[in-house]
């Protein structure tokens, strides 16, 4: 339909040219957005991530160090008896060294990939369908919206976060931005880091049945973020 | 002293004149003096929100020539007719070059009355008092058309007498809308019974507003549910001095 | 498009005449509306963050050719396709024909207006292709064969009997699995689950595309948009042509008013950002990425929207379609969606359906607004939709679409208004018979056209003397 591209871009063009422009409409792009004022300090962004993403129901861990982290990781898989993780890949998980650590204690840690071809694609996601936990890091966080920010990559399937119905994200201290502006204005290139950039702000939820609040309908309805520092 | 021309508006002249009497008194007590252009009609807002345009330009035009090319301030007792000459009278004509610019100079020099009292005179405290429990509809042309919002709480808060009583869900329109009362009479007409329902559970005993078309149709609701509660114009509160 | 046959005033008249109906509707959208107004009072930033949305929503569409290139290009250097509808009937083409190229047998789709609006469900079922709703409001729509009725809360018109009743006549759900809400979304879950795991392909909305970076961004809160986009071999993304913003920071602007406005989140769950297809290494190796779509293809719906560039309506396109201005608006809450009959319901609606289908088929929606001025003040990119409403109705009387009873009576008072002697002879007229029929100052029933407004409130009976003839004496 080539035709139509070009139709619609003349029709577009058209409308641009001779008509007027609303009120407030300028040729110029209007710049940086307006900044944030939001706490930048470490503690001050704990503590707002923590604030925000446990009134949306999920759950934060702050730990000391990286021993501490992978005792949390541990806990938490053990009580859910989870003996079956859907990781990213051992080189890309906090702290360094969690998925030796997880697979020393007998837990099976299943990889993120997927097959091009649509069976083998779906079996293997149907092989997948009853791990209970997904553990990945994350690319950064928001402080201002407990959000974590997680890009997908070689290693660093979308799946993990998404696929089970719970989701464990361990991140430093050292990765919470204050807002999504600054995370973008930090990270300019992070579309070009992997095709799938999405910002987590807690669990999975719905409200269509008539406004009541559930958790968890087809992404993970329980989220746990562990940070370190 | 103060010189201001009165639009006083159809509904006012034909319907409610004492509105306009109020208006008057409290505006002499106030130290200014009032003249009223004669040959006043309608301003064309029926026109204008029902799309006939082309009637709503010839009022308006009729309207710029009964108020003149002078700077002598403009006040009018009502939001929405407000609203018509300060935004869409200039809109309607601007591509008139003869009343176009006029329309542009007629709504710089226009107020809404409350506007005028609190932003222009400067007054809050008007000297009034009044014996009723009151609540304050704040309707809906004045209110987001013209962004007149404080001046009339202002206003009401000084006037002597019972504590004012809140209005749930007060800036939710009372369903006139013109012509649309009419058209969606329904719909119109489940508002006007949300809004009775919520003026009932103030408990007020007087309902204020700034726009007798609204209060028209408040009033005339209130009336068939055989409500006790009475309708005023701000205009007619505030006339009510504490001598009195 | 779908309407149902019965006008717009009988469908109403319909709405007024069902209490459970708008009880439903008036506690979905006080609840949505509180939620909006508790976030932005808790934003401080909202105002200028609302003037920067609007100047970049006015910008991009002030150069939308432009955007719409860069936008074309930076999808293609991904390695994703972009593909131009001028029609609905072209854009179910487009898509039926994707599916075709990559043997899909079986859709699942997240939740997208626009394939409301190009009617894709029945055009995808023709060919052959299953498609799943994914959404739980959307697979309830689906299930019911009804329509959403909200454009951010499809189903705020059932009440979860409804759904009970729907999931045990269609799922054969056990009365235990339809006790409460979290039990129905939870079997929901289960059966959607299912189609997620071997769907062929995946079908999104995009609530903007960013020029820049060729991404397609949606936002879900269930998290079905990222299941859809992320499991299937296929992704289609489905966008209006005027979705686009220029940049990555503007992205940022967007979302942060969007969720604040549609449902009082700061961010809504998953703000999903997509740049194209799975990114393979060379050799289709290990070193490529893990997971994602194969296949990356947007599609630009036109649909009337190319036309409305330019025009005195272009305001409606900056819209992001988040629904606040229909939980504000006080008609809506007095008749639901349904009751306009059409895609996009609400105020947003009443300008959208007339600026793309015409004032032909929709005239009677700009009627549907008291002018209140609600959804002006909510809109996050402040849109004025009733300056548009009194647009439409301008052109609606030019079009002779405008009642003759309205158009005559106007044009009757305009000659009596601008001449004010015959104004004076009226209004003397109208007095007298105002009082002729009022008893004690009321008239209860009215002639005519006016008889409507009878039905629920009483009209005064006129001043015996006009507030000027009293000013004339007192001068005197
Ligand atoms: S018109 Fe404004 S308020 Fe309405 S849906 Fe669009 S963006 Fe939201």
């Amino acid at each position: 339909m080539t035709d139509s591209r070009d139709n619609v871009l003349a029709a577009v063009a058209r409308g641009v040219r001779v008509g007027s422009l609303p009120p407030g409409a300028s040729l110029e792009h209007p710049g940086a957005p307006p900044p944030l004022i939001r706490p930048s300090d470490r503690e001050g962004m704990i503590a707002s991530f923590t604030r925000e993403l446990e009134k949306l129901m999920g759950t934060v861990h702050r730990v000391a160090d990286d021993a501490q982290a992978q005792t949390r990781v541990l806990e938490l898989l053990d009580a859910r008896g989870a003996r079956r993780v859907l990781a990213w890949d051992d080189e890309w998980l906090r702290p360094a060294g969690l998925g030796q650590v997880l697979r020393t204690a007998g837990v099976v840690t299943e990889s993120c990939w997927l097959p091009q071809e649509g069976a083998d694609r779906t079996a293997r996601l149907k092989a997948l369908d009853d791990v209970v936990v997904g553990i990945t890091g994350a690319h950064g966080a928001l402080a201002d919206t407990g959000s974590v920010v997680v890009v997908s990559g070689p290693g660093r399937g979308r799946i993990a976060s998404l696929l089970p119905p719970v989701h464990v994200a361990v991140i430093g201290a050292d990765q919470l931005s204050p807002t999504l502006a600054a995370f973008l204005s930090a990270n300019p290139g992070v579309a070009d880091v992997g095709s799938n950039v999405v910002a987590i702000t807690g669990p999975s939820r719905t409200g269509d049945i008539e406004g009541t609040l559930v958790l968890g309908v087809h992404g993970p309805g329980d989220l746990h973020v562990i940070v370190i520092g | 002293m103060t010189r201001v021309k009165l639009l006083v508006t159809c509904l006012i002249d034909t319907v409610y004149p004492q509105v306009g009497f109020s208006t008057v008194a409290l505006l002499e007590r106030l130290g200014v003096t009032v003249d009223v252009p004669p040959n006043q009609t309608c301003c064309g807002q029926p026109a204008f929100n029902s799309g006939s345009w082309d009637d709503a330009r010839a009022m308006a035009r009729h309207l710029i020539d009964v108020f003149g090319d002078d700077d002598v301030p403009v006040v009018v007792p009502s939001g929405s007719c407000g609203d018509m000459v300060i935004h869409q009278a200039p809109h309607l004509l601007k591509d008139d070059s003869q009343y176009g610019p006029r329309a542009a100079a007629l709504a710089a020099r226009t107020y809404e009355l409350t506007q005028f009292i609190v932003d222009v005179l400067g007054v809050t405290d008007v000297g009034a008092r009044s014996g009723d429990r009151l609540t304050y509809h704040p309707a809906c042309h004045g209110l987001r058309g013209l962004g007149v919002a404080r001046q009339p709480l202002a206003l009401l808060e000084r006037v002597e007498g019972p504590p004012r009583c809140p209005l749930p869900e007060a800036e939710t329109c009372c369903g006139f809308g013109g012509l649309f009362a009419v058209k969606l009479s329904e719909v119109s007409g489940s508002l006007l019974d949300r809004k009775i329902a919520n003026i009932e559970a103030s408990g007020a005993d007087t309902l204020v507003a700034t726009d007798v078309s609204c209060l028209m149709h408040i009033a005339g609701g209130l009336h068939r549910k055989g409500s006790a509660v009475k309708v005023k114009h701000l205009a007619e509160v505030l006339a009510e001095g504490r001598s009195q | 498009m779908s309407t149902s046959p019965a006008t717009f005033y009988e469908r109403v008249d319909k709405a007024i005449g069902n209490p459970a109906l708008q009880a439903a509707v008036r506690n979905a959208t006080s609840r949505m509306s509180s939620g909006r107004d508790a976030a932005i009072a808790a934003f401080p930033e909202m105002d200028v963050m609302r003037d920067h949305a609007r100047a970049i929503r006015a910008h991009t569409i002030a150069r939308l050719d432009h955007y719409l290139r860069e936008f074309e290009a930076s999808v293609q250097r991904r390695g994703g396709h972009v593909h131009w509808a001028a029609t609905s009937e072209e854009a179910v083409a487009i898509v039926v024909d994707i599916a075709r190229q990559h043997g899909v047998k079986t859709v699942v789709k997240g939740k997208s207006m626009v394939s409301e609006e190009i009617e894709l469900n029945p055009g995808l079922a023709l060919a052959g292709v299953e498609v799943l709703e994914t959404d739980l409001g959307e697979y309830i729509v689906q299930l019911d064969d009804d329509h959403p009725s909200h454009i951010v809360m499809p189903i705020i018109h059932k009440s979860r009997h409804d759904v009970a009743r729907l999931f045990r006549a269609k799922l054969q759900a056990t009365d235990d699995e339809v006790a409460d809400a979290p039990r129905m979304a939870a079997l929901a879950r289960r059966v959607l689950r299912k189609g997620f795991l071997q769907a062929d392909m995946g079908i999104s909305g995009g609530n903007f595309g960013v020029a820049a970076t060729g991404s397609v961004c949606i936002t879900t809160n269930e998290g079905n948009g990222r299941m859809t986009t992320s499991l299937p071999r296929v992704h289609v993304a489905l966008m209006g042509i005027e979705r686009i913003v220029p940049t990555l920071d503007d992205l940022g602007v967007m979302l942060q008013v969007l969720g604040r406005s549609a449902t009082g989140q700061k961010l809504t769950v998953y703000s999903n950002v997509m740049s194209g297809p799975r990114r393979h290494d060379r050799n289709g190796g290990r070193e490529g990425e893990s997971d994602g779509p194969e296949h990356f293809h947007v599609v630009l719906v036109d649909n009337g929207r190319s036309a409305i560039v330019g025009s005195e309506l272009a305001e409606i396109l900056y819209c992001i379609r988040c629904g606040a201005c229909l939980n504000s608006c006080p008609v809506y809450q007095q008749i639901g969606g349904h009751a306009y009959g059409s895609i996009y319901p609400g105020p947003v609606g009443a300008v959208l359906m007339p600026a793309l289908q015409g004032l032909h088929t929709w005239r009677d929606l700009p009627q549907a607004s008291s002018l209140c001025g609600a959804c002006r003040e909510v809109c996050p990119v402040r849109i004025d939709i009733p300056r548009m409403l009194l647009e439409l109705r301008d052109k609606t009387t030019e079009l002779g679409l405008t009642p003759i009873w309205v158009t005559f009576g106007l044009t009757v008072f305009r000659q009596i208004a601008t001449r004010p002697a015959l104004f004076r002879r009226a209004q003397a007229l109208a007095s007298w018979a105002t009082r002729r029929l009022a008893t004690d100052g009321w008239i209860k029933s009215l002639p005519g056209h006016m008889a409507r407004w009878s039905k629920k409130r009483d009209f005064p009976a006129f001043a015996p003397k006009t507030f000027q003839q009293l000013w004339e004496g007192r001068k005197r």
